[in-house]
């Protein structure tokens, strides 16, 4: 029997529209819950990337507790990055985040000793024990499986976990003074309520989802350097979220798959410009800097959105 | 008889489609007037002097200048034909010097800067003690002097004046007066003059008008509506 | 000589070169409110149009000084017709101004990478020169490039100033950084005036993208790389401040490389910059030059 023993390209294209669904699923409860814009999201996905994977690969925890564990220091991290940032203004705070990213990969870049620097690291321990046993006891009872399936199959399952929950947390009564939050701090002020702390929770949970991303990314690539976390993945995330529409968590999803997976990732493989390599990719980047701006001007709601979601972004 | 400096012809307006502020308001200022229009907080005589001089919208009605249609006019169209505006709040560049806040003023017509700044100073020699210093660092009186000296630079035929005595000592409030008195005797100019201090306002007028939500509730000479005791009583404050 | 003086050198060096990209960014914020992450790759463009000019044209550098001023400044005046005004127009709030200009500046930088490709280049002149008598007399390098940086950022810095205090459109440009509204009230024709602005915006950082393909090498994320110490240097003087800047790229400049001997680390440099602009915001946002009306 065969169960998805050739996934080819498509398979490995679609982990990764996966992985960059949660991750700008924690963007998305940031900028378009929270009001938070933050620039440097990618700060976390490194944080979940690098702590995962040094915990688990040198220090011998387990697969689950490292991850956990990292989602927990870059909600740690966001908290401390949101006490001195959130009371600042818009455009600082988008400077201000994107410094502490650039800071981040400065750090894992030079700290050879704990991130063994821009040679990178290796994150193996999945598709290892997990993915080659699995395989080889499967393949005792004749079932053929692609080494790469199990995370494809592990990543949609955690989209759909990771979405459900982010909509689920939105309808509580907690969803809904954060959103008060955005679209007035004064009136929730009046209520009682601590705007400044609904903001740092947004923050905390957004990292929290970046943070899963990047041990995803991790198991993916299973040897990864500093170079990944550059802050393009904060901008495709943010064309993600603003082509959705900011505020939606399933069209969040969908742009992921079409935005990161068949745009960026996939058009490799249906878009044949005739070009070297190296031009078609800056080619991609053009359009989705191009996009972007088209987006932005033409229609700031996006594709899912409302007009209003825009404009309560500003205040 | 020659055309009125300014006219307000049936004017509709406001800031936002569908929320008309001004409903339907017709003045005008002959050359040479003090014109004032006074009214409750509210009223839309900001608003009304703001559709005169382009930043507020038009929906329906003119606005004349020398009998010319300059309706939907950009401010910077509308000093270079002859209008100074003064606004209510924020009239002066605070980081400009005295000296470069008149400049400015004379943008539209460079060729006029340096006579005007000099027959500013002569005016306001207040002005010339300090016409290095930034506006911003100024006294309240001071810095009315500055911004009417600077809408003053390109000789305009009309003056716009918002609550020019707004927030200023009493003391200083009277010299406010003089100062638009004599700036229409000396340079022949016509104001349209928007005011808190009623009764002193329309004392310098020639004539007045009585704003009240978005439309004209009096209008007559000023010694006219001073006397007028629904005005007093309504508009003016009592006895 | 020794360590420090060869320190004071180098900020020298570095500082002059910040300061022709800061000033113009502080510029266009200071009229505009506008943060342009687009500027950086802006100065990228400028070392790249040097590039084209005395590498694949083989003709002097020197052209490079006139003509990537007069690209870039024509790059600036485009945005602002294309993209800038349009948006201004259609009211658009901060986080649309942001994603804008992020989308610029990505769609800037990789049409550069796809021109001339992702590599390290360097321009065909020797910048192993060194000034002899600096050597000679106290034991100090200074590059012959640095030097020029030095020149020309202090005779072109003065040249701006002049502008910004004596002319009609200089004092334009402050008028508008006060107060947009009063300035149109007052006569001023604001569209024209930011169009200059964007026009010596962009000469001044298409200026220093040269300057700093001399003095470091051309690749397609130079500029984005200096951008955030660039972004240091205006917050640190205070934002929509031409002589904050100024004052900002110095202190930037000799922190970096002061603190830089003492964490004993050179890769560090951008990250000092960085620290410090952060402590600057959190401690005094306006900067040290800064007005208040500008931050808020
Ligand atoms: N920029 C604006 N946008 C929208 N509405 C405005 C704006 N400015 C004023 N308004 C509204 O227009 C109405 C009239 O305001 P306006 O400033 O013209 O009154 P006013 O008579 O000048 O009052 P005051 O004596 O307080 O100066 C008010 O209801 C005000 O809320
Ligand atoms: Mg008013």
């Amino acid at each position: 029997m065969e169960l998805l023993a050739e996934i080819g390209p498509w398979g490995a294209v679609a982990t990764v529209a996966g992985i960059y669904a949660i991750f700008a699923m924690g963007l998305q409860v940031q900028v378009g819950h929270g009001g938070v814009d933050n620039f440097g999201q990618v700060a976390f996905f490194l944080i979940g990337a690098y702590a995962s994977t040094i915990l688990v690969e040198q220090h011998g925890m387990g697969l689950v507790a490292g991850t956990l564990a990292g989602m927990a220091i870059a909600m740690v991290a966001a908290v401390i990055v949101a006490l001195p940032t959130l009371r600042l203004r818009g455009d600082f705070l988008a400077i201000t985040t994107l410094a502490f990213g650039e800071i981040l990969r400065n750090v894992a870049v030079n700290e050879r000793g704990l991130t063994k620097g821009s040679a990178g690291i290796d994150a193996f321990t999945f598709r290892i024990d997990i993915v080659r046993e699995l395989r080889r006891s499967l393949r005792d009872q004749d079932i053929l499986v692609d080494r790469l399936a199990p995370l494809l199959i592990l990543t949609w399952v955690l989209v759909l976990v990771v979405a459900l929950v982010t909509w689920l947390l939105l309808r509580t009564p907690w969803g809904r003074v954060l959103r008060a939050v955005r679209e007035d701090d004064a009136a929730v002020r009046a209520l009682g309520k601590n705007a400044f702390a609904y903001r740092a929770q947004a923050m905390a949970l957004g990292a929290a989802w970046a943070a899963l991303a990047g041990t995803l990314y991790a198991w993916n690539q299973v040897h990864f350097s500093p170079s990944g976390f550059e802050p393009i993945v904060t901008f495709a995330g943010f064309v993600i979220i603003i082509a959705a529409g900011l505020g939606t968590i399933w069209g969040t999803v969908l742009m992921a798959i079409l935005i990161q997976g068949v745009l960026i990732e996939g058009s490799r493989y249906w878009l044949d410009t005739g070009l070297p390599n190296a031009q078609e990719a800056s080619l991609r980047y053009m359009v989705v800097g191009l996009a972007l701006m088209l987006i932005v001007r033409f229609r700031p709601q996006g594709l899912f959105g409302s007009r209003a979601e825009m404009a309560a972004a500003d205040e | 008889m020659s055309a009125p400096a300014l006219s307000i012809e049936q004017l509709v307006g406001g800031y936002v489609v569908g929320v008309d502020i001004l409903r339907g308001i017709d003045l005008r200022v002959n050359p040479c007037e003090i014109v004032t229009i006074i009214g409750p907080n509210g009223a839309g005589k900001s608003t009304l002097v703001k559709a005169a001089f382009g930043l507020a919208k038009v929906r329906t009605g003119r606005v004349l200048l020398d009998g010319d249609d300059v309706t939907g006019c950009r401010p910077n169209e509308l000093v270079r034909r002859g209008i100074g505006y003064v606004p209510q709040r924020q009239n002066v560049f605070p980081t400009l010097s005295v000296r470069d806040n008149l400049m400015i003023g004379g943008i539209t017509r460079t060729e006029l800067i340096a006579e005007r700044t000099e027959r500013m100073f002569e005016v306001f020699p207040r002005l010339k003690e300090r016409e290095k210093q930034a506006a911003g660092t100024l006294s309240g009186g001071e810095r009315q002097m500055v911004a009417f000296a600077r809408a003053l630079m390109p000789r305009p035929s009309v003056l716009l004046l918002d609550e020019p005595s707004a927030g200023l000592a009493p003391r200083i409030v009277g010299e406010v007066f003089e100062i638009i008195q004599r700036v229409r005797d000396e340079a022949n100019v016509s104001v349209l003059l928007v005011e808190q201090n009623a009764r002193r306002a329309l004392a310098i007028s020639d004539r007045g008008y009585v704003l009240d939500q978005g439309m004209t509730a009096y209008e007559g000479t000023g010694t006219e509506l001073l006397a007028d005791p629904k005005v007093g009583e309504l508009y003016l404050g009592g006895a | 000589m020794d360590e420090l003086a060869q320190a004071v050198l180098n900020s020298l060096t570095a500082g002059s070169l910040y300061a022709l990209a800061a000033v113009g960014l502080t510029l266009v914020y200071g009229v505009l409110r506008l943060t342009n992450f687009a500027h950086g790759d802006m100065l990228t463009l400028g070392a790249y149009v040097g590039y084209a000019i005395n590498v694949q044209w083989n003709l002097p550098l020197a052209l490079a000084f006139v003509a990537a001023p007069v690209v870039v400044a024509a790059f600036a005046v485009g945005t602002e017709y294309v993209v800038w005004r349009p948006l201004r127009r259609a009211g658009a709030g901060l986080l649309q101004k942001l994603l804008m200009a992020i989308g610029l500046a990505l769609f800037l930088r990789y049409a550069i990478q796809f021109v001339w490709g992702g590599d390290r280049d360097f321009y065909e002149i020797d910048n192993t020169a060194t000034i002899a008598w600096v050597r000679d007399a106290f034991d100090l390098t200074l590059g012959f490039y640095d030097l020029l940086t030095i020149v020309i950022s202090l005779v072109v810095l003065v040249g701006v100033a002049l502008l910004l205090a004596r002319t009609l459109l200089g004092t334009s440009m402050r008028a508008l950084s006060d107060d947009v509204d009063l300035a149109e009230s007052s006569g001023v024709d604001t569209d024209r005036t930011v169009v200059w602005t964007w026009a010596l915006s962009g000469a001044l950082v298409g200026l220093a993208g040269v300057l700093a393909g001399a003095t470091i090498n051309v690749y397609p994320t130079l500029g984005w790389d200096l951008l955030l110490t660039i972004f240091a240097c205006v917050i640190v003087g205070g934002i929509g401040s031409a002589y904050g800047a100024l004052l900002g790229s110095y202190v930037i400049a000799f922190s970096q490389e002061f603190l830089v001997l003492v964490v004993d680390d050179q890769r560090y440099k951008t990250t000092i910059g960085f620290v410090i602009m952060v402590l600057v915001l959190l401690v005094r946002p306006q900067g040290i030059l800064g007005s208040k009306r500008a931050v808020n």
